[in-house]
């Protein structure tokens, strides 16, 4: 299986440590990544779609030009913008022969609407599938508790994300909690928006939501909780104490990325998925599946 | 108390609209509604509204459709004013904001509608209703009118031969106010919920035709029940009619077309081929709305609304299967009897939309016509409530005039509460009229349906309430409709009973053909101390209040 | 027929402390709606009920309720369709908005106000010489669309942020704003724009697409914010006057992703707060004291160029530079 790969600027910037995680895992399960260097940023819906559609573009054109047909992000917002975006260049011909000639002929790109984008977790279990990644694990991650948060950009628009046909996209986070060993803590908060994207309009709002959330899932007695997108993360990790001061209480609940949860379960240890770079230290939680290793 | 110089009572697209003309020169106006202005039954309107606008078209061809789908009902008067302003009108609301269709040119586009000569309809997809009471709300909100919602009017306060004022439920305290204005302006709608099977919404239930019947007026043409074919079968709503010029088939259940082709039909003549069609299959009858020969685009751009619709209510896809339909009681053609500026026989009181009649309907409805005259009416009323408002003195009636308000409820709380129920009296009304008041009538039924409302009457004044709160008290509010129900019940069976021919919508299989001599003649009902009173005068004479 | 057990959230403030789930046990045929059992719960068994409906056919947005955890409209949403395994449908009134009695509930300060806020009414230009004023109609589809709005609040009621801050201006209203904003009619564009980006305006939208979801309609909320917001960036409008935080913010973004390609967010960070604003940037401090201490952030920091960053300044420039 041969994919380009769109790592995306939080994973190598803001979040450095998902990088390396998500490529020891890919290599551990034989999938072939092309990472495409020269391209730019989705533009994380942060930027006007005037400016981030043609960039957008230029990235689908080069993955084509390489021969490849799917681009893999390890980013849901990454994913969700250049799904979007794809989905106007798709669905709005005249407005793909727009941007070929306004902003790709210069560099002789040209995109032909036919790539697909596909997060890691649906790599995982649509492409590689369940059964054949079950094969592959070596540490059940048993006693476990783990809490799937979804974010926003994997699971809507609903009619792009999991269209006719791939309506298991919502709960691949939970079958795959299972699939490692570990235990589902479900809450309210799963599929909701972590705040990050008004961090700089509304501050407030967004330590709020963060607060909420991770607060939900400890109460529901999560030791941990797993996500596909490195900016739910940058807020639900990174933000958690800013979020803990604002709430006035002590949260503490350790965020893994994707590729984290399922590393360990392949048997990386901590170091090897860089645990250590989160700022609230998953140490207990791992201690947790140590503990019912040596049981 | 509240004071004003116009109150208007009503917050569908003629209240808006007048309430906008009376605050346009420059008297306090306020707007007292049942339900948010947003809620009104307009927001249902699909297809669109005629105004002679194409060069072609004209404001007499317009007036000329019209008084032939009228059958030899219309005035020629009210046609007049009627045809040359809902132009001007449509112009409006374009310039306000109405988001309606346009041509490829940029100009607002036209549809035709059955029974019009020339593409005439201006149109917002399919929700053209709720386009236009959206815009006049927006305007609302600009002209900062101080809005009532949710208040129902009860009574009516005159004193010495005028209005001047009303009395109103506020549905979230409970309480009972006065408000005190020279003029009040009717625009509480129709009446369609005197029919179990209707497009009416819920607040369709005559409360103005009633405050003013009981003020002594007259209502007229009350027999003419207007009918849309494309009803839902199992539901309230319905096609707009702007499917079949555009393209839709209309087949029976075997698939086989049953209206001519091209037209031109009138709604009445369409509804008795379906009655037709349907005779003997009771509730299961139905036909079937075709619209895949429009193809999916412009099902999307002209009929997203029923497109929703379909696929929520009736679980169908109308790009791929056709919707059974089958017609549905639409509107009162009748209403409190109005001159062209809205105002009626009671100084002080107007009236507009679809609870007033000017004459402008006839026997039936032309398609298109309807929402655009309680726009211009509205507008006109408005502006002569507001002239009446400043000629006249200051209000200044005795507070005894107004008896505790409160009492009223009291009194009504204090009745014994048995099996008899308000819900109950209600749904048996609105059987009674779809069983013997409905497309097709006979003095037999007739008979019948008098007996019975006498009986619902008796009943209606015993009846007792189970639920005494004072917050949304859902069944004192449903106790006061009823009373207004029965009264226009009263009337539509009087005028029906009184017509002895077939003319327009009204059909009679004991009369089955229309009789001029006799009957270019309109109904009156007025409420007398004895009972109800039928006169009838003719048509195109002049209007003495 | 068929039989449903209805859980009906009962409220009145006459009596607080009966606050309750009431159970009804309806008899209707097939092609009944919630609102159509909840008229029956009030005809044949409970008339205290109190809920509102008006059109029965969803096109006045009266009757929005929360049904089995789900916002719909009671009168196009039928019993068959959302009814559990176990029979019951549960009602209750829409989150987030004080309840007055059972599933009444005010939408004064749910949404009307925020409508009013947005100044939704259009102020056209003197009218064209016909009249009528002449409107592409690839322009006049999307507000009509826009405008088939219901004004139900289903929207605000999924929104992220109205659950947390009664405050923000909601989908809905957000919904309204677009409609003025891009009528080809109105005068008042640069206005509106400048006014819908202040604090609590189109910023604060975490564009989470809950609103999409949550519209009955199929009106698309999100899609309406983001196009508002392109709207404003096309016109150099970037915040408000309040909150230039957010303009700071993607003036650094863009200039990141001009410079390098990709997003510098060391740099986005800082630039944010702003350069001269002491108070800001101490506040960045303890988070990136963490960061540093636990090896997020390298020392000393780097961003390097991407490859292809020259190639993205051109696109960048060249969409700056059409203003469409």
């Amino acid at each position: 299986m041969k994919y380009a790969f769109y790592p995306g600027c939080v994973s190598r910037g803001g979040c450095p440590e998902l990088y390396p995680a998500a490529v020891k895992v890919a290599e551990k399960l034989d999938l072939e990544l092309q990472e495409l260097t020269d391209v730019g940023c989705t533009g994380a819906g942060v930027l006007s779609r005037d400016l981030s559609d043609p960039i957008n573009a230029r990235t689908f054109a080069k993955a084509e030009r390489n021969g490849l047909s799917t681009l893999m992000t390890i980013c849901s917002t990454c994913q969700g913008v250049m799904m979007q975006a794809n989905h106007r260049l798709q669905s709005d011909t005249a407005y793909r022969v727009h941007i070929n000639k306004t902003y790709l002929a210069d560099e002789g790109l040209e995109y032909s609407g036919a790539l697909e984008v596909k997060h890691l977790l649906w790599v995982l279990m649509e492409d590689y599938g369940a059964d054949k990644l079950k094969a592959k694990l070596t540490r059940p991650l048993s006693g476990l508790k783990v809490a799937p948060f979804y974010g926003c950009y994997l699971r809507r628009p609903s009619d792009l994300m999991a269209p006719k046909g791939f309506a298991g996209r919502k709960t691949y986070l939970e079958d795959l909690i299972s699939l490692v060993g570990a235990e589902v803590v479900d809450f309210g908060g799963k599929s909701k928006c972590c705040g990050f994207p008004i961090l700089t309009a509304n501050e407030d709002n967004s330590m709020r939501m963060v607060s909420d959330h991770t607060g939900e899932a400890k109460d529901k007695g999560a030791h941990c909780m797993v996500t596909p997108c490195p900016l739910c993360h940058l807020n639900l990790d990174g933000n958690q104490p800013n979020a803990e001061k604002k709430a006035k209480k002590p949260i503490g609940l350790p965020i893994l990325h994707l590729p984290q949860l399922v590393g360990l379960a392949l048997g990386f240890d901590e170091r090897e998925m860089e645990l250590q770079r989160h700022i609230v230290p998953p140490d207990a939680a791992i201690r947790n599946v140590k503990v019912n290793m040596l049981s | 108390m509240p004071e004003y110089e116009v109150l208007v009572v009503g917050g569908g697209v003629a209240g808006l609209r007048a309430a906008l003309a009376a605050h346009e020169t420059g008297v306090r106006v306020a707007l007292l509604s049942k339900t948010h202005p947003v809620r009104s039954h307009d927001s249902a309107s699909p297809g669109g509204f005629n105004a002679a606008l194409s060069p072609e078209d004209s404001a007499e061809h317009h007036a000329q459709d019209s008084a032939d789908a009228g059958a030899g009902l219309c005035e020629v008067n009210a046609l007049k004013a009627f045809c040359e302003e809902a132009a001007q009108e449509a112009l409006c609301l374009d310039h306000l904001g109405a988001p309606f269709n346009r041509t490829s040119e940029g100009m607002l586009a036209l549809r035709r509608l059955n029974g019009s000569r020339a593409p005439r309809a201006v149109f917002a997809a399919d929700f053209t209703g709720h386009v236009v009471l959206h815009t006049l709300y927006e305007q609302l909100l600009k002209a900062q009118i101080p809005t009532y919602d949710e208040w129902l009017v009860t009574s009516l306060i005159v004193d010495q031969g005028q209005c001047q004022g009303v009395v109103a439920l506020e549905l979230r305290t409970g309480k009972l106010e006065a408000f005190a204005a020279p003029a009040v302006l009717l625009a509480t709608g129709g009446a369609g919920r005197l029919y179990q099977r209707s497009t009416a919404s819920r607040s369709c239930t005559g409360d103005g035709m009633s405050l003013a019947y009981r003020a002594g007026l007259r209502l007229v043409d009350m027999e003419m029940v207007q009918y849309h074919p494309l009803g839902f079968r199992a539901h309230r709503a319905f096609a707009s009619e702007a499917t079949l010029t555009e393209g839709a088939l209309l087949c029976d259940t075997a698939g086989q077309p049953v209206l001519p082709p091209n037209g031109p039909f009138t709604r009445d003549s369409f509804c008795r081929v379906m009655a037709e069609t349907n005779r003997g299959q009771g509730d299961a009858g139905c036909l079937l709305l075709d619209l895949r020969p429009l193809g999916k685009d412009v099902i999307a751009s002209h009929f997203q609304y029923l497109h929703r619709i379909a696929r929520d209510l009736a679980g169908v896809e109308i790009d791929h299967d056709p919707l059974p339909v089958r017609p549905l009681a639409h509107r009162l053609l009748g209403g409190v009897e109005t001159t062209l500026d809205g105002s009626t026989a009671l100084p002080g009181l107007f009236a507009a939309g679809e609870c007033a009649w000017l004459g402008v309907h006839g026997a039936n409805a032309l398609a298109g016509n309807t929402l655009i005259t309680s726009v211009v009416f509205g507008r006109r009323a408005g502006a002569a409530a507001a002239a009446y408002a400043q000629a006249a003195r200051p209000t200044l009636w005795p507070e005894s005039i107004v008896k505790d308000p409160q009492a009223c409820v009291d009194a009504i709380f204090s009745r014994q509460a048995g099996e008899l129920t308000v819900a109950r009296i209600s749904h048996e009304l609105a059987a009674l009229m779809d069983e013997h008041v409905g497309l097709v009538r006979d003095g037999g039924g007739l008979a019948a349906a008098a007996e019975r409302l006498t009986a619902l009457k008796e009943r209606y004044a015993r009846v007792g309430l189970r639920h005494h709160g004072k917050i949304y008290n859902a069944e004192l509010v449903a106790f006061f409709e009823l009373a207004s129900l029965l009264d226009v019940a009263e009337a539509v069976i009087m005028a029906a009973q009184a017509r002895k021919e077939s003319r327009g919508v009204h059909q009679r299989s004991d009369f089955p053909l229309p009789n001029d001599k006799e009957w270019r003649q309109h109904t009156l009902v007025s409420h007398g101390v004895n009972g109800p009173i039928v006169e009838t005068r003719p048509v195109n004479s002049h209007l003495s209040p | 027929m068929m039989q449903t057990t209805f859980k009906v959230h009962r409220f009145d403030p006459e009596q607080p402390e009966h606050a309750r789930l009431a159970t009804y046990v309806v008899e209707l045929p097939e092609s009944a709606s919630i609102v159509d059992g909840l008229t029956y719960i009030c005809d044949e068994q409970d008339p205290s009920l109190a809920f509102r409906a008006n059109c029965e056919r969803g096109s006045c947005g009266d009757c929005a309720l929360r049904v089995n955890k789900k916002g719909v409209l009671g009168c196009t949403t039928k019993i068959v369709d959302v009814v559990g395994k176990d029979g019951i449908v549960t009602v209750e009134p829409i989150r987030h908005v004080p309840v007055l009695k059972d599933l009444v509930y005010d939408m004064e300060t749910f949404l009307w106000r925020k409508v009013r806020a947005v100044t939704p009414w259009i102020t056209p230009q003197a009218a064209g010489p016909n009249g009528a004023s002449t409107v592409s109609e690839q322009k006049i589809a999307e507000v009509r669309t826009a405008m088939s709005c219901v004004m139900c609040g289903l929207c605000d009621e999924g929104c992220t942020v109205v659950a947390v801050d009664d405050q923000f201006v909601g989908p809905a209203a957000l919904t309204k704003a677009y409609r003025a904003i891009f009528d080809p009619r109105d005068t008042r564009h640069v206005e509106r724009l400048q006014s819908i980006s202040e604090p609590d305006g189109v910023w604060d939208c975490t564009h989470c697409f809950e609103a999409n979801g949550h519209c009955p309609i199929g009106i698309e909320p999100t899609d309406r914010i983001f196009e508002i917001r392109d709207e404003a960036i096309r016109l150099g409008i970037r915040s408000g006057k309040q909150n230039p935080k957010v303009r700071r913010h993607y003036d650094s973004f863009v200039n990141s992703v001009k410079k390098s390609g990709w997003l510098d967010e060391g740099r986005l960070a800082i630039e944010s707060e702003g350069l001269f604003n002491v108070r800001g940037l101490l506040k960045l401090l303890p988070t990136a004291a963490r960061a540093i201490v636990r090896n997020k952030a390298p020392i000393p920091y780097m961003h390097h160029k991407r490859p292809g960053a020259k190639a993205i300044r051109q696109i960048i420039e060249k969409a700056e530079g059409k203003r469409s």
